[in-house]
């Protein structure tokens, strides 16, 4: 008997604004139906977790923080990875960020890739609290009690949509790619068996990559201030939101790429390292024993330790 | 991330554009020609002494400008090296409409791991930037 085997499957298509490529290598019987499974993935995490259709699980339980709401497992996974990275960052990571979010004008999809996005808000920040989210969770009933701050789980919804589709994708064939914007995921050696190789961009927007990283298997996620930054009353904001100040975080960081064999992980820290700030990477990075590589204010191109021997190529610094 | 495609389109417009300047400037000359220039004085333009500040940021801007073109120059010997005049495989646009990542093909140099950039990035398979 002979095993079917496809040189290379891929499928791409959009979800959670951005564009998606599921590619499976030597792809084996399975593999269609792996695909559409980690679609599948994509789509559900999508729908119970935007906060841009009131009729949403997650919307839903905003709407009444305050009462237990039984929601979809994808809303219940990102409601309790996010109180996980909420505890792990010591609150760098908090999605109590979705009224601050509306009030610099984010209440809806903007067109941050037609230009200069301009809105009109309130401007200041909704919320500079700092009590410890700790959100109800009750597994047995797949239900969440979210309090009184409204969430926002954009972010997280996509690492760990990165990492269901993963898990969709397993035994699908000798590897995988999943690239869903920021965010990575690749399994097995690579095409040409010498790993996956993925370029960090340049969070300037220039056309060169400012460094490429060798990952054999693992997720890779980047937040970076390139895109999703707009203009509110005049004034330059962007979505990653300081919960110490309730304000876009002025840390002095262009971008933050982490590798961790969590999607999940790897989207928490990017986020929570570029909040930390120039200041505070470096020691936070090494003290958690992450991967991470980041750009300043200045284009400098600075690495942990744990990142090093993923590198493969480095830029002198980004423009 | 370079955009292979784009070069030869770029060398393309420009090739396209260059008789339509000529022309145009042509144009231009021969109508001044026909047309002597006003009796009115011309303002005398301005002149703002340039700071120690503004010498080095040009510098600078010129050190990376050199240091893009030779990335360039690099990437296009690399394709030269390979026996292509492109990508192996077409090159995906990325959602925001920029260039795309240089997809990876069977034959590659092996940079030295961890090595700050003298040459252009090596093919990659996917970016991870912002979304």
């Amino acid at each position: 008997m002979t095993t079917h085997v496809t040189p290379e499957l891929t499928v791409v298509f959009t979800a959670m604004a951005c564009q998606v490529t599921l590619r499976v290598i030597d792809a084996g019987p399975e593999a269609r139906q792996a695909l559409v499974a980690a679609r599948r993935a994509f789509e559900r995490v999508e729908a119970a977790c935007t906060r841009f259709d009131p009729g949403s699980a997650l919307m839903r339980a905003n709407a009444d923080g305050e009462a237990w709401h039984q929601v979809p497992e994808e809303c219940y996974l990102a409601v309790a990875g996010a109180a996980r990275a909420h505890l792990e960052t010591d609150g760098l990571f908090d999605p109590r960020v979705l009224d601050t979010l509306v009030a610099l004008g984010y209440d809806r999809t903007l067109p941050f890739r037609s230009g200069l996005v301009r809105v009109t808000g309130t401007g200041s920040p909704a919320r500079t609290v700092r009590d410890p989210w700790l959100p109800g969770l009750d597994p047995r009933m797949r239900s969440v009690q979210l309090g009184a701050d409204r969430v926002d789980l954009g972010g997280i919804g996509k690492g760990l949509a990165v990492r269901l589709a993963a898990r969709a994708l397993a035994g699908a064939g000798r590897g995988h790619l999943i690239e869903a914007g920021g965010d990575c995921h690749v399994r097995g050696d690579g095409p040409d068996r010498d790993g996956w190789w993925i370029g960090v961009e340049d969070p300037s927007g220039g056309p060169e990559p400012v460094a490429v990283l060798r990952v054999l298997d693992g997720g890779c996620a980047t937040s970076s201030l390139r895109i999703r930054s707009w203009h509110v009353n005049g004034r330059p904001v962007h979505h990653l939101i300081d919960p110490r100040t309730g304000d876009s975080a002025e840390g002095g960081l262009r971008s933050v790429t982490v590798l961790d064999d969590d999607p999940v992980r790897a989207e928490v820290w990017s986020k929570a390292l570029l909040i930390a700030g120039r200041s505070r990477i470096a020691p936070l990075a090494t003290d958690r024993g992450l991967a991470a590589l980041w750009v300043d204010d200045d284009g400098r191109i600075d690495k942990s330790a744990e990142m090093a021997s993923s590198v493969v190529w480095e830029a002198n610094d980004a423009h | 991330m370079t955009d292979h495609r784009g070069r030869p389109r770029g060398l393309s417009t420009a090739a396209l554009l260059a008789p339509a300047v000529a022309a145009a400037f042509g144009g231009s000359v021969a109508w001044a020609a026909d047309h002597p220039p006003a009796a009115v004085a011309t303002p005398k333009p301005a002149v703002r002494a340039e700071t120690g500040d503004d010498t080095a940021k040009k510098i600078q801007d010129r050190q990376r400008a050199v240091e893009r073109i030779r990335k360039e120059i690099a990437s296009l010997q690399f394709d030269v090296d390979q026996g292509k005049g492109a990508p192996s495989r077409p090159v995906r646009s990325r959602t925001d409409g920029t260039s795309a990542a240089t997809p990876r093909g069977s034959a590659k140099p092996k940079p030295a791991p961890d090595a700050r950039a003298k040459t252009a990035a090596p093919p990659i398979h996917a970016t991870t930037g912002a979304s």
